[in-house]
């Protein structure tokens, strides 16, 4: 795996995975599926048992125009955040990550994080690793169940969380504190 | 121990911003070709049939009906009216409005101006959008009117 920056400022301290294979890091490859028509009417209609839920109780068509939006929404609001210069700034970044879970709050290394979408009743996430101030994002999903671990796509992404993490402290690369 | 910053790559950066440069400056035509996708998905779905079934049926390569339904591609109205032919069902419409009449007095010809407004179907028009199209569609006639 290779770590790329996301935007080209030598400052900026969001950066990506490019998995070994992929034509694309992991941001980009993010917003092309969030974008994509047939991807999202692919992963709705295989998720259609999730969406007829109480909580979210939509269509598979109104689920991909929602998506769409949302990830447009997104999108700008990391664009307009790198435009204020703000990208460079660990605080602001902090106000789009949160913690993955409790536990994580407790750990000093490599800090497993999330970023919901703009909205409210959000389904979007993006995952990244804190290293050194910087944060690198290591995929994201579309989220409908309560927890992680109830859907392979979205275990997909916790077993990829880990496996940076361990990329990371096999290449040696110190945490904030100095210790691997 | 290393740096994070010694092992990021020299020579990478991330295609994100110029894509979303891109789709940003092309946000129009984009957003009712996704629209138009999705419709297109939609009716695939009702009719059971893949999209290389579609394919034979347009003449066209399966690559191509798989660029149409990702939402990305700048189709011409042929390819628009070939889709609703085939798979028999309206993706636009087009509004008739009233045609309002005017007189250029320094040429002497009578000028027709229409009023058309699309959207895909299914999909509601904003009223600002609307508003927004009326205002330049009378714009456009007030510079007639004025010629």
């Amino acid at each position: 795996m290779e770590f790329i920056r996301i935007f080209a400022e030598e400052n900026s301290k969001l950066f990506a995975v490019q998995y070994d294979g992929e034509e694309k890091d992991a941001f980009e490859q993010l917003f092309e599926n969030w974008l994509d028509a047939e991807y999202l009417f692919d992963f709705f209609e295989k998720n259609e048992i999730d969406l007829n839920s109480k909580f979210y109780d939509c269509s598979i068509v109104d689920a991909v125009r929602i998506t769409k939006r949302e990830a447009e929404d997104f999108r700008e609001l990391i664009i307009e955040t790198k435009e204020n210069g703000q990208i460079k700034d660990k605080g602001t970044l902090y106000s789009l990550f949160v913690a993955l879970s409790e536990s994580e709050y407790l750990l000093n290394n490599f800090k497993k994080h999330k970023a919901y979408g703009p909205e409210n009743k959000t389904w979007l996430r993006i995952y990244a690793i804190e290293v050194q101030d910087c944060f690198v994002i290591t995929g994201g999903a579309i989220k409908l169940t309560r927890t992680m671990n109830e859907r392979e796509h979205t275990t997909l992404e916790l077993k990829k969380l880990e496996k940076v993490k361990e990329e990371l402290k096999s290449l040696g690369i110190y945490d904030q504190e100095g210790l691997i | 121990m290393k740096e994070f910053n010694d092992i990021v790559s020299k020579t990478k950066v991330s295609g994100f911003e110029t894509t979303a440069r891109n789709e940003r400056d092309n946000k129009d035509w984009l957003d009712l070709s996704f629209e138009l996708a999705l419709l297109i998905l939609a009716r695939l779905k009702e009719l059971n049939w893949t999209q290389i079934q579609l394919a034979e049926k347009l003449q066209v390569s399966p690559q191509y009906v798989n660029k149409i339904v990702k939402g990305k591609e700048n189709l011409t109205l042929a390819t628009i009216a070939g889709l609703e032919k085939i798979l028999t069902t309206k993706l636009i419409s087009i509004e008739q409005h009233p045609v309002k009449s005017m007189t250029a007095q320094t040429s002497g010809i009578s000028i027709f101006l229409g009023k058309a407004n699309y959207s895909p179907v299914g999909m509601e028009t904003k009223a600002e959008e609307r508003k927004d199209f009326e205002f330049k569609q009378n714009e456009k006639n007030n510079f007639a009117d004025a010629a």
